[in-house]
């Protein structure tokens, strides 16, 4: 039994990873309640980008990450500028903009491929193996703990936004009902494009750290952006806390199931996961 | 506005049509105005150039190039130049698309490709039936050359490497508890099922098999069960991008089975990793990749991995066999299946038994070491 | 011509799979993403009776149906509980199971090894091996799953259905046990994508699971989306459009190195310019 403390820190990691994919997609759902499969690239953007100004260029990294998540966040910004925002304007359909995103995700992704080659590439910057810190028996890297650390902070930071601020009161306005908030005087397109500005750039950071942790190529997107999909769903879309709670959640279902079953299953496991919440619990973790 | 758009979605829509059917029709009304024997050569490729194969599409290219670039620089086949005409399968049945285009449209001498099975699956009875040779490049399923006499793969198929492998580690490292975690693709499940074959023949054990999606990067709950398993090997047939994040959490996890990967390893990500040391590979016994590679790197500045000089020999291949019989595809096919090929750069020597797969294809094992690969000592 | 008659087929068999999808998504509303693991039902159960046994080609079809139907009543079922984007999320789900057990089941389906030499149809002596004939005997199913469709659309069924669509509750105050009616069209979508399965798995001759991944289900709903959602022609067209778009842009001269990447882009930007500029389809009335 003594691989369950290192199963433990497993699934915290895996959880973090998801946890910081579903805070970005979860404040951009919550606002414009449709299913942005572009999400995704953003995060390779910023992956990308840092990849860019630290390895080919060799700029300081710290500044590399910031220029990574601010990229991500203009991506995601010009995006929503120039794509969904004239879409909303006709009053388009959720399905239209689900297939405006498919576009979005795969021409962003065909440039990311031109650009850079197709080829995985990792991020880590230092020649010899990372730090690496024992807790309770189990093993976790430096980037790791920083992916973590991440969570707690951007978690943090967007409670604060969205409860303490006159903007984060227009968002929970807006996400309770659009048409009022409009009503009422709202600026809606301005807040949506400052939050996918904001959710887009969080996307970056996770881009940026899972380059750290793995690597990234330019298929990196689809994958991680489902993971925060179910994470964001079952712990209760557009609730922050819960997205968190379902990312972890999920990440302890995921690495307990293939701990009993097998690897090749693990999306299946996730996606099971989902349905069943779906079915039982569909507002999700928090219930609310 | 409604009226506006649709006139230019409706021009937008035109133009492509027109611009692509123009260029179809041109190409089918094919008579070019030079005689036949200095028209160029055409040769194609099928390969995953988008989507998630992308990188071992970008390898191909790159390889087969480079071969087309030195044919033509020291004056083509017989004085006429090579043309490489390369299709894009996005690594799945689109790959019956672009054979069936060379094939039918293009009308391509011979075909290079594809890499994956999921493509050469659908293409390959194409080619088959149409009398276009082909040279698969990786495409590792074995039932793959049974398709037909025009189907040849200097690839060497699964049941090579798996068996080699399990050879050397039962009788060479004298190793019998091995771990398996294999990549969920024809090519990492075709060889795990060889490798556990025949290791279990010899009388190892293996204690813990699993497989990794294409994608994945988190592999450490499998390295943790296998860990648990106490293997004195791991056998990790897995794709680079699986490799560099497993290699990583090996070490961060604290496994310290000897890792013995396969040839997909040999790549930039891979060789360059500080947790890959010592790491041992499978190899076809390859000649002067560092001066292969530069040449590459001078035609095409993409991904260079395993693919490449498969590509590359495999082009040469054909220009070897067309430069003697000439254009007429059933000659080729005949030329081929007599050919033994001692210029390549993938393995020792080219030659091809009964189906079409590589007589004779040696494994050699590798150990990663300061970037590179050398021979492993025992 | 045999490039363009290869074509035809695979557009016939899309504007089947277009065609029953939007029984379900267009005039019913009900989001599904799980068409592609209906689709590869049929295809397997083609190709494991086809290369196993003695079974004949349309014996397999009937066979295919039946599986389809079983797996769609149950999955309808638990979908039926679902609405809107949760209804999406759940079948999506649905088609990442079924991905992993085509991938994972090794003992029937091979797995990534995939089912190759399956064989053509037999029907009166007609060599199936010729294409075009194989193109004949597609088509004529085409008309027959067109016609069907085009029979429930315009039946009081289907009136049912889009009622459903429209107002669902309404409906049911009527009386109208509206499960039943949306399992049912579920199902019939789901068993006529069989049907489109088990002729593709003939023609292409060789089937793995990567022809039925989530994306797959994904390029369906584009097909419906972009030709117009609850019209068939519009189904049709989608199909012949989306199939032939990324043909054409072939003979669209890049530089070869990045051609394909470039074409990949292309196809993003056309998808968006579709959307901003028709977002009602090619042929569509409704938006939802």
């Amino acid at each position: 039994m003594d691989i369950l403390p290192q199963l433990i820190v497993n699934i915290i990691i895996a959880g973090a990873i998801y946890a910081l994919v579903a805070l970005g997609f979860n404040l951009i759902y919550g606002a414009t309640k449709f299913f942005n499969l572009a999400h995704g690239v953003i995060a390779a953007v910023g992956g990308y980008a840092v990849f860019y100004f630290a390895k080919t260029l060799g700029w300081n990294v710290y500044l590399a990450v910031i220029i990574g998540v601010l990229l991500a966040g203009i991506a995601g910004y010009g995006l929503d500028k120039f794509v969904y925002l004239p879409l909303r304007k006709r009053k388009a359909s959720n399905m239209v903009l689900l297939v405006a995103s498919l576009g979005a995700f795969t021409a962003i992704q065909a440039v990311i491929a031109i650009l850079f080659t197709s080829q995985f590439k990792t991020l880590s910057y230092s020649v010899g193996t990372q730090r690496i810190f024992e807790i309770f028996d189990g093993v976790i890297t430096q980037t790791q703990l920083i992916i973590l650390m991440s969570v707690a902070l951007i978690t943090a930071g967007l409670i604060l936004l969205l409860y303490k601020t006159r903007f984060g009161k227009a968002v929970r306005a807006m996400s309770d009902d659009e048409e009022v908030a409009k009503i009422v005087g709202i600026n809606t397109n301005r807040i949506i494009g400052r939050i996918f500005f904001i959710g887009s750039a969080i996307a970056g950071l996770a881009g940026i750290l899972v380059g750290f942790d793995t690597g990234i190529e330019p298929t990196m997107g689809l994958g991680l952006l489902l993971k925060g999909v179910i994470a964001s769903i079952i712990g209760g879309v557009g609730n922050i806390y819960g997205g968190v709670m379902g990312a972890f959640l999920l990440g302890f279902v995921e690495n307990f199931g293939i701990w009993k079953i097998s690897g090749e299953w693990k999306d299946a496991i996730a996606f099971a996961l989902l349905i069943v919440f779906l079915l039982f619990r569909p507002k999700g973790i928090m219930n609310k | 506005m409604t009226k506006n758009s649709k006139i230019v979605l409706g021009i937008i829509v035109l133009v492509i049509v027109i611009w692509g059917g123009y260029t179809m029709l041109r190409q089918k009304a094919g008579a070019p105005t030079a005689p036949a024997t200095t028209e160029p050569i055409k040769i194609g490729l099928v390969a995953p150039m988008t989507g998630e194969g992308a990188s071992y599409g970008e390898a191909a290219f790159g390889g087969a190039m480079l071969a087309v670039k030195e044919i033509n620089d020291a004056g083509g086949i017989n004085g006429r130049k090579v043309e490489l005409i390369v299709e894009d399968d996005r690594c799945s049945s689109a790959g019956a698309n672009a054979i069936n285009k060379l094939v039918n449209v293009d009308k391509v001498t011979a075909i290079v490709g594809p890499v994956c099975s999921s493509s050469a699956g659908p293409g390959v009875p194409i080619a088959q039936s149409a009398g276009t040779p082909v040279i698969l490049i990786g495409a590792s399923a074995p039932d793959l050359t049974k398709v037909g006499d025009y189907i040849f793969r200097n690839y060497p198929s699964d049941a090579l490497q798996g068996k080699f492998a399990a050879d050397f580690v039962y009788n060479t490292l004298g190793k019998r508890k091995t771990a398996v975690i294999f990549v969920k693709n024809d090519w990492g499940q075709g060889i795990r099922n060889v490798f556990i074959e025949r290791y279990k023949q010899l009388g190892g054990e293996i204690v813990y098999d699993e497989g990794v999606l294409q994608d994945a990067t988190d592999l450490r709950t499998q390295i943790t069960k296998a860990k648990a398993a106490n293997p004195e090997v791991l056998y990790f047939p897995v794709y680079p991008q699986n490799g560099v994040a497993g290699l990583k959490q090996i070490k961060q996890l604290g496994l310290t089975a000897t890792v013995v990967g396969g040839d997909a390893f040999i790549e930039e990500s891979i060789l360059k990793l500080p947790e890959a040391e010592g790491v041992l590979i499978m190899e076809g016994k390859t000649n002067n990749p560092d001066d292969f590679q530069a040449k590459v790197k001078q035609v095409s500045n993409k991904s260079i991995n395993i693919i490449t000089p498969y590509a590359y020999d495999a082009v040469k291949i054909f220009a070897k066999v067309i430069e003697k019989v000439g254009t007429d595809q059933k000659a080729i096919r005949d030329e081929l299946a007599r050919t033994v090929y001692r210029y390549s750069i993938a393995v020792p020597v080219v030659e091809f038994d009964a189906n079409g797969d590589l007589k004779v294809a040696e494994v050699a094992v590798k150990v990663i070491q300061g970037g590179k690969t050398v021979e492993y000592i025992r | 011509m045999e490039y363009l008659i290869h074509l035809a087929i695979l557009f016939t068999v899309y504007a089947m799979l277009g065609v029953s999808l939007n029984l379900v998504v267009g005039y019913t509303g009900l989001l599904s993403l799980t068409h592609a693991a209906f689709y590869g039902i049929g295809s397997y159960t083609t190709a494991i009776l086809l290369t196993q046994s003695g079974v004949d080609f349309f014996p397999s079809v009937v066979l295919g149906i039946i599986l389809t139907l079983i797996a769609s009543f149950l999955i309808g079922l638990v979908l039926s509980k679902f609405r809107d984007d949760y209804y999406a999320l759940g079948s999506f789900g649905f088609n990442a199971i079924a991905f992993a057990v085509f991938l994972n089941w090794q003992n029937l389906t091979r797995g990534p090894l995939g089912i190759p030499g399956i064989s053509k149809p037999e029907l009166f002596g007609i060599d199936f091996s010729n294409n075009f004939n194989f193109l004949m005997l597609v088509l004529a199913f085409l008309g027959l799953v067109y016609l069907a469709s085009r029979f429930i659309v315009n039946s009081s069924f289907g009136r049912v259905l889009k009622s459903i669509r429209e107002d669902e509750e309404a409906i049911q105050v009527f009386g109208y046990n509206t499960l039943y009616f949306k399992l049912a069209v579920f199902m019939i979508g789901a068993g006529m994508a069989a049907i489109a399965g088990s002729f593709f798995a003939s023609y292409i001759t060789f089937i793995d699971p990567s022809g039925f991944t989530l994306m797959e289900s994904v390029f369906i709903l584009v097909i419906i989306i972009l030709g117009g959602l609850a019209n068939l022609r519009g189904s049709v067209l989608g199909a012949l459009f989306l199939i032939l778009l990324p043909e054409i842009l072939r003979f669209v001269g890049f530089p070869s190195s990045v051609a394909a990447q470039m074409r990949q882009l292309v196809y993003g930007l056309i998808l968006i310019l579709l959307m901003l500029y028709r977002p009602q389809g090619l042929l569509g009335e409704y938006k939802i």
